[in-house]
This record gives structure tokens, C-alpha cells and sequence, in this order.
């Protein structure tokens, strides 16, 4: 592999010191002049209709700048992020979960609008409501929303082959059911939003979301205004995961700051964020498997319900289920039925994995099942049947790198496969698991997927790198940075970044899908290739040489022609602005398509500890090996990597979502009860890259935000299995189920 | 309505305030003070994020009445290190990458330094207790532990 100066540099987050003094402005943090802050009436209701609002007192009350309700809120449905749907009205007749907006209020200070809250009189007729993802498609259930039948928001249906053939001809069939959880992204800002019209009727909106220029267009098509007069920054980010992908908070402050003509701050409390936000869908999975004696597997079929709560937000996540469950290992004969529901819940939408995430707990379990029953180690029963180069991976795309064996051989050795750990004494029992993962980087044939980059010689010889890209924490300017610089043959300190404003800086795709460095990174390759070569051009013509006889490294121009005392980048760029003839600004620019959305692979292990007596499941260890192709920054990939673990843990073990059966209310929407794993909860991470280098990225590089967390809950649920003999499809595995299921085996 | 007079040490600089007796020490450093480190992500003390040492000790400033810092010193992330001259802390959390999305960054920080006060060198698992209360869904923690055993041997050397 061919060694860079700069790209694979474990090289420290350009923003860092930023964020270690506190000088890092969050959106939470700005404040504008005569800035009111808005607060949200939400409805107690999970289904219910919205007789009549009565704002009068609240309108009245001292420092109450507006109120936004039925009354008044526009009649247009709000648009869908990422080719979701338009079916919300904001503000709407019938709130259809506890938590719904039915008021807003803009005041001069976050007391006084909760207090003019308190003073709006709503009268609601209750509906019957519905929870259940298999009740509500029957007949009879409460319609959600009246146009869509038996509570069906999307379906999807793949078929490949012949199924029914398939299982003839297998040796063995297995059919299991699984079930996944609404899993919180619980980032630690809430979301966020400011929104100010100026006296022009420009909007400028300062939000906390992974999709500026996405937001850019909702507005002006919300707002019924030109797409120039609406400007969206994105300023530092406290995480996003996928929650803030969806147009949230946005609309709802730029209609208060349009009625008030004043900045309008709307932050969602903990509260909000944890039931009032976007969830993970939870999922209900049916897979039948038909497989031969020696492990070749002969059929798949699976179905899936995905709980979209009361609103569809997206269709991506269900499609992703299916791919996932049918396309991640080899087999002829295919088949997948899928159904978004609607419920009188919390909205799913985006979460890290995209539904990849609930499709890898179901069949990483299930071929553990079947590797066992066919007495074929999971191991090799994974090299033997999971997709590899030339095949055709998810949403049929070609894979044009794997390095999937290499992940299992390494993780293999760094777990101690196949060695028990004979310590354990008593209560305790220890055992292992694997689960191989497979992820697209982005949505190329699904959905529009390119971004754009400017990049800018400056006349002191260093660049700025201009670009959209959505930074959440995950250190994407920097690796971008990296890509520049290492293109661009200066030196990493000679880059700077003006990211996420959409006035300034040129389309970016937005933070979703593991695209940013493969997409937003070939943009910016390209963009830096095109300054470069403009710089080159003009050297060649003052010394009379051939432009690709030229190469630049580390601010030093190398090649034909040049004096023996050397020539720098900032020779060159200081003559080229000051010269009285022929002076020029060398721009580079790049718009870039998703060239193949490449697959990203690794291989998770897990040792875990049972305490049989309590149901206690302890991680002791988890290994996380991962090819994605070249890491630009290894220490910024294992970061990604060693937080999808903590997530992944919490997902598969302490992540309970509690809704109230009646009333339909979130009974653990804050951090004391919601669990998150603490630092003392965390087991020994060991993260390991194998870096097969895909001819398709940038440097060869692919991503690893969301395949990351992927493989961690079957790997646990797997070694759950190895430990004691009980295989848990139903997650979070929480100590209760446990106990319970020790119980019942005796 | 009610008034408090407040005075108390903050980074060093006296501060005298008027506040009202109900209101909380987070409310003030942000709102008062614009010490906009102190960060606020639950409003309930249970994530950490408004973590600031009280006469040395973390607090959740957040549910830590403002009239408690009384005549007593408040360190917030601003009077830790300033981009000029980082504490060994701030340094090791850069240089090991314990940084993401930086929103629990401040906390965690003067969590860590509250321990690295009290036991110089600390064992990795009384790290991993001092900064459970503060609660971080980017890093995994695996770097943050890193980096605060780092910065406790580069600050005994």
C-alpha cells in the first residue's frame, strides 16, 4: 500500500483546542440581539383530535411575542427530509402521539413562554389510540391517518428467484422471529434551532442538523419563499447520529421569527429530545432460512414490520432491513416482504445503521443458529457464505473491495476464538460471538448523492478548504483537511476550513449514510486536484515547463526547470497575486458524484460474562475489526468506532424504551432512567483496521461511521448464547429477560 | 420578586451579582456571565455536561442553586487553560483524540481534574468512577480514559 505524509496520520482534530477550552459556539450557545426563546405545548394525548385552542390569556401575558397554533400555523404539510413523504401538518387538527406540537410560543425569556404555555386552553377529543405494530394493520385498529389504509405508511417487496424452490431442495429450513427496540440517539445537544429574518425577508437559520443545505430547501418550500432568501448554518454540533437528519425544530422557529420579526431561539429540553424527537424504529423480523448440509444456504425469505410511530419521516430505513437480511451473505433464492406502520408513538426516522442495524441483529443470529446446527463453526461458516468482490452487494451494487476475511482472521486471533476462558468459576459463565458486517457508503440509485468543494490558494501559499460537509463530532473537516492537504502536497497546518453555511460554501449531500469522506472526500480531492493544477499551469509558463513534469510536496514545488534554491506554494501564489501582468487567483473547484457506493465490511467479536443468578450480562471484551479501505485518520475511525460499541452495547442490553401501555407516554425520557453506558460500564474495546484499499475512494478510503455500529448487539446476543444455551431474539437483553429465561429453562 | 446578592470567585475574577435566590449557578455562568463552556444537556444533574468545580469539587451546575457559590471559588472550563497555554488535561484530551462532538468535552475535563487533584496518579478504574457522572455518546470513553492517565503522568513529570 502506498505510504502518504499525510493521509493515514493519526493526526488531532482541527477544532479540538476549540472544544477542550469551551470557546467552541454550539447553537445552544448563540444569542442574538432582542433574541425571544420559543417553547413547544405538546399533547398529553397519544390520539386525539384538536377542538379548539384558546391562546387569548397566554397572548396577553407580559413579554408573550406570539403564539403559533392551529389557529394560525400555515395549512401546507411540512416536507420530508431524504425522499420521505410530505404528510405532517405542524400544528395539525389531530395530534397522533403524547408529545405531538398543539402550540408554540415565542416570549422574551424561556420562563415567561412556559408560563404563557400553562395558560393556553385546548379542548381535545380523545381518540382511541393504538401501540402495537401487528394490531394496528387489522382491521378495526383507530386510523392514524385517515388517507392511509389499515395504518400501512410504506411497503417494500424484493423477490430474487424462487423461494419455494430454494427450501425444497434445503436439508434444513430455520425460521426464527426477532424483535429490536426504539433505541434513542440521546446526543448530548438537544436539538436546536435559531431563526432570524432580516429587513430584506432573508431567513438565516442557525440549527443543530446533519443536512444544512437539505433544510435550506424544506424551508423555502415550507415558507413559500425563494431558496436565495434562506440561508442555514450549521456552528458546532453535539452529535446527531441520525436524529438530525429530520426538520425538526427548524420550521417551527422560523414561523415565530416571521410573525415576530425577531431572532427566534426553540431548543427541544431532555425531555423533548427523548420522546418528542425521532427514535430508531423498532422492528419486528421473520426470517426463514433454508440451508444444505455443508452450509450452503438455498433460500431467504424474511419479513419485517418497522414502527414508524405516528408519522413516516422516511421510507430509506425499511428498505435497508430488507437489504440487509437477504443480501448480506450468498444465496439464489431471494425474497422480502416489508411494512412501515403508523403507531401513536415517538416518529422513527434515521439512526446510525439505517435499519442495516435491526437487519444485523436478525441475521447474524440466525446464521449463529444455523452455523451451530450444522455443527460448521460461525467463523467459517461466515467466510464460506457471506458476499465477497465481485459480488453483488446491497441494493444491487457491485462490492469493489472486501477485506472481510482479513477483519474475521484478525478479530479471530485478538478474541481468543475457540479458547474458553476456564477463570469463571460459580454463578458466572463466559462465552463469545462473532458478527460480520456490510454497509453502503451512501445512497447512490436511491436517492440524488454528490457533493461539491471549493478550494482556495490563498496568497500566503496555505488554502481553505470550503465545503458543506455537516461535521456532528465524528472530525470530518479534519479528515477532509487531510484529503486536501495530502492532494493539494502542503502541509496539514496550512489548511483551513469554512464548513456548513450555506451561503458560503458550495452543496454538500449532508451527514448520513458513511458517505462524507467517500463522497464529500472525492469532491474534495478533485477540487484540490483543480487548484493544484492551476498553480502547476502558471508555474509552467513562467519557467518554461511541462505542467505534469511539476509536483508539489509539502509547499515545495518539485521538477523541470525549477532553481536549485527551490520554489515554494508561497512564492508562487505571493507573485501570482501581486504581479503587474498575468496575475490570477487559483480556484479549485469540484462537483462529485457517489461513484459506486462502495460496501464497507468488518467483523465484531464480544466475550461476554452471565451471572446466572441475577441475569446479569457483563461485556468483558469487545473486538471491532473493520476494513474501510484506507483510514484517512486511524485515530478518528477508531473513535467512530470505540462510540458505536457504547451505543451498540446500550442498544442490545440497557436502552429499554418504557411506554406507558395506556396512555402511550415515554416513562424514561431522561438520562437517570433512560441507561446509557457510563465510562464504568464500558468493557476493554480493541479496535483493529485491515485497509484493502477501494479503487473507487478517495486515497482508497471508505467509510465507518454507521457500519461500526452494526455488528456489536448479534455478537453480544451471540456470546449470550455461547455462555449459557439461550438464544435471545428479543433486544435489549436486559437482566430481567435473563433471570426469567434461566427460570423457565429449569 | 425576590433578589440575592451573589458573590463569588469565578476563574479567579470577583464577581458580584444580583440574582434571584431560586436561580441556578448554570443559568448564571451562561446567562450572566456568557461562560458559554458550561454546557447544559439534561437540566436534572444526571449527564454531567454542566460539571464545574465548586471550591474544587465537581458539581452539576444545573441543579446547583446559585447562592450555594457564595463566597466560594468556581472554576469553569474558561479558567482551566486558554488556547495559548492548555492545562495537561485539555493537551492530553487533543493529542489522544478523547475530543468529538466536544459538547461533554468541558465536564469531563474539569471532572478529570477534580480526581488528578485529589490522587496524582489514579488507577484506570478510579478514573473510570470519577467520570461516570458524566455521560458522552461519541467517544465510547475509551480515548477520555486514555488521555486523563496521560495527563496525570505528563503533570507529574
Amino acid at each position: 500500500m502506498q505510504e502518504y505524509t499525510i493521509v493515514g496520520k493519526r493526526l488531532p482534530l482541527l477544532d479540538a483546542v476549540e472544544k477542550t477550552t469551551g470557546r467552541a459556539l454550539f447553537t445552544v450557545d448563540m444569542d442574538l440581539p432582542g433574541m425571544l426563546h420559543a417553547r413547544i405545548l405538546r399533547s398529553p394525548y397519544a390520539h386525539a383530535r384538536v377542538l379548539h385552542v384558546d391562546a387569548r390569556q397566554a397572548e396577553r401575558l407580559a413579554g408573550v411575542k406570539a403564539v403559533l397554533s392551529k389557529n394560525n400555523a400555515p395549512r401546507s404539510k411540512v416536507p420530508a427530509t431524504l425522499g420521505g413523504p410530505k404528510e405532517k401538518v405542524a400544528f395539525d387538527e389531530k395530534v397522533r402521539y403524547v408529545g405531538d406540537e398543539v402550540a408554540a410560543v415565542a416570549a422574551v425569556s424561556k420562563d415567561v413562554a412556559e408560563e404563557a404555555l400553562r395558560l393556553i386552553k385546548v379542548d381535545y377529543e380523545v381518540l382511541p389510540a393504538i401501540f402495537d405494530p401487528e394490531e394496528t394493520t387489522k382491521p378495526g385498529s383507530p386510523l392514524i391517518h385517515e388517507d392511509k389504509e389499515r395504518n400501512i405508511a410504506a411497503s417494500v417487496e424484493t423477490k430474487v428467484g424462487d423461494t419455494e424452490a430454494g427450501f425444497r431442495e434445503a436439508d434444513y429450513v430455520f425460521e426464527e422471529t426477532f424483535r429490536t427496540s426504539s433505541q434513542r440517539h440521546a446526543s448530548m445537544e438537544t436539538h436546536a434551532s435559531i431563526a432570524s429574518f432580516d429587513v430584506s425577508g432573508k431567513l438565516t437559520v442557525w440549527s443543530s442538523t446533519q443536512l444544512p443545505f437539505h433544510i435550506q430547501r424544506l424551508l423555502a418550500e415550507y415558507l413559500d419563499i425563494p431558496m436565495s432568501k434562506v440561508r442555514v448554518v450549521k456552528p458546532y454540533l453535539g452529535g446527531g447520529f441520525g436524529g438530525k437528519l429530520h426538520m425538526v425544530v427548524e420550521h417551527i422557529s422560523a414561523l415565530l421569527s416571521r410573525m415576530t420579526q425577531r431572532p427566534v431561539r426553540l431548543v427541544s429540553d431532555r425531555e423533548e429530545e427523548f420522546s418528542a424527537t425521532i427514535s430508531r424504529h423498532a422492528s419486528i423480523i421473520r426470517l426463514k432460512v433454508g440451508a444444505a448440509r455443508d452450509g450452503t444456504l438455498t433460500a431467504i425469505e424474511a419479513q419485517a414490520i418497522a414502527n414508524s410511530g405516528a408519522y413516516l419521516s422516511v421510507t430509506g430505513p425499511l428498505r435497508l432491513v430488507g437489504e440487509g437480511l437477504i443480501r448480506s451473505y450468498r444465496c439464489p433464492n431471494l425474497k422480502f416482504q416489508g411494512q412501515s406502520v403508523y403507531t401513536n408513538l415517538t416518529p422513527a426516522g434515521g439512526f446510525r445503521g439505517y435499519g442495516n442495524t435491526q437487519a444485523h441483529f436478525a441475521i447474524e443470529s440466525m446464521v449463529d443458529v444455523i452455523a451451530r446446527r450444522l455443527g460448521i463453526d460461525p467463523i467459517k461458516f461466515r467466510l464460506k457464505n457471506y458476499k465477497k468482490m465481485g459480488d453483488v452487494g446491497h441494493a444491487n451494487t457491485l462490492i469493489t473491495s472486501s477485506g472481510l476475511e482479513d477483519c474475521l482472521r484478525m478479530g479471530a486471533e485478538k478474541v481468543g476464538w475457540g479458547v474458553r476462558d476456564e477463570r469463571v468459576t460459580g454463578a458466572k459463565r463466559r462465552g463469545k460471538g462473532v458478527a460480520c458486517l456490510i454497509h453502503r457508503n451512501g445512497t447512490r440509485l436511491g436517492l440524488p448523492d454528490y457533493s461539491a468543494a471549493f478550494v482556495k490558494l490563498n496568497a500566503d501559499g496555505t488554502a481553505l478548504l470550503l465545503i458543506g460537509a455537516a461535521d456532528l463530532g465524528t472530525g470530518c473537516c479534519t479528515t477532509l483537511a487531510q484529503i486536501a492537504a495530502q492532494e493539494l502536497g502542503l502541509n496539514f497546518n496550512e489548511i483551513n476550513v469554512v464548513a456548513a453555511d450555506t451561503d458560503a460554501t458550495p452543496f454538500d449531500r449532508g451527514a448520513f449514510a458513511s458517505a462524507t469522506v467517500y463522497v464529500t472526500g472525492g469532491a474534495v480531492k478533485a477540487a484540490a486536484a483543480d487548484a493544484k493544477q492551476q498553480l502547476l499551469s502558471y508555474v509552467g509558463r513562467r519557467l518554461h515547463a511541462a505542467p505534469e513534469n511539476l509536483e508539489i510536496r509539502n509547499g515545495q514545488i518539485y521538477g523541470e526547470g525549477i532553481p536549485d534554491k527551490g520554489l515554494t506554494v508561497r512564492e508562487v501564489a505571493m507573485e501570482a497575486s501581486q504581479a503587474r501582468e498575468g496575475a490570477r487567483a487559483f480556484l479549485g473547484e469540484a462537483s462529485f458524484e457517489n461513484p459506486a457506493a462502495a460496501h464497507s465490511f468488518g467483523a465484531h467479536f464480544s466475550e461476554v460474562e452471565v451471572d446466572t443468578e441475577t441475569g446479569q450480562v457483563q461485556v468483558v471484551k469487545m473486538v471491532a475489526v473493520h476494513d474501510i479501505g484506507r483510514a484517512i485518520n486511524p485515530m478518528v475511525v477508531e473513535g467512530q468506532v470505540e462510540g458505536a460499541v457504547q451505543q451498540g452495547i446500550g442498544y442490545v442490553l440497557t436502552e429499554n424504551v418504557a411506554v406507558d401501555q395506556r396512555t402511550g407516554k415515554m416513562l424514561n425520557a431522561d438520562f437517570a432512567n433512560y441507561m446509557v453506558l457510563t465510562a464504568m460500564d464500558m468493557p476493554r474495546v480493541e479496535v483493529g483496521l485491515v485497509e484493502p484499499v477501494d479503487p473507487t475512494g478517495p486515497f482508497g478510503a471508505k467509510g465507518v461511521g454507521e457500519p461500526s455500529t452494526l455488528g456489536v448487539a448479534p455478537a453480544i446476543a451471540n456470546a449470550i448464547y455461547d455462555a449459557i444455551g439461550i438464544r435471545f431474539t428479543e433486544i435489549p437483553i436486559t437482566p430481567e429477560k435473563v433471570f426469567q429465561a434461566m427460570r423457565r429453562r429449569e | 420578586m425576590a433578589e440575592a446578592l451573589l458573590t463569588m470567585t469565578v476563574n479567579g475574577d470577583a464577581v458580584r451579582l444580583v440574582v434571584e435566590p431560586s436561580a441556578m449557578l448554570v443559568d448564571v455562568l451562561r446567562g450572566r456571565l456568557g461562560l458559554i463552556g458550561v454546557k447544559e444537556a439534561c437540566g436534572k444533574g444526571a449527564c454531567g455536561a454542566c460539571t464545574v468545580l465548586l471550591d474544587d469539587k465537581p458539581v452539576p451546575s444545573c441543579v446547583t442553586p446559585a447562592m450555594k457559590a457564595l463566597n466560594k471559588n468556581v472554576l469553569t472550563i474558561e479558567g482551566l487553560g486558554s488556547p495559548g497555554k492548555l492545562h495537561p488535561l485539555q493537551e492530553a484530551f487533543i493529542d489522544h483524540g478523547a475530543v468529538q462532538c466536544g459538547f461533554c468535552t468541558p465536564g469531563m475535563i474539569l471532572s478529570a481534574k477534580a480526581l488528578l487533584d485529589e490522587r496524582s496518579l489514579p488507577t484506570e478504574e478510579e478514573v473510570r468512577v470519577a467520570i461516570s457522572g458524566n455521560l458522552c455518546r461519541c467517544t465510547g470513553y475509551v480515548k477520555i480514559v486514555e488521555a486523563i492517565l496521560s495527563a496525570a503522568e505528563r503533570m507529574r513529570s
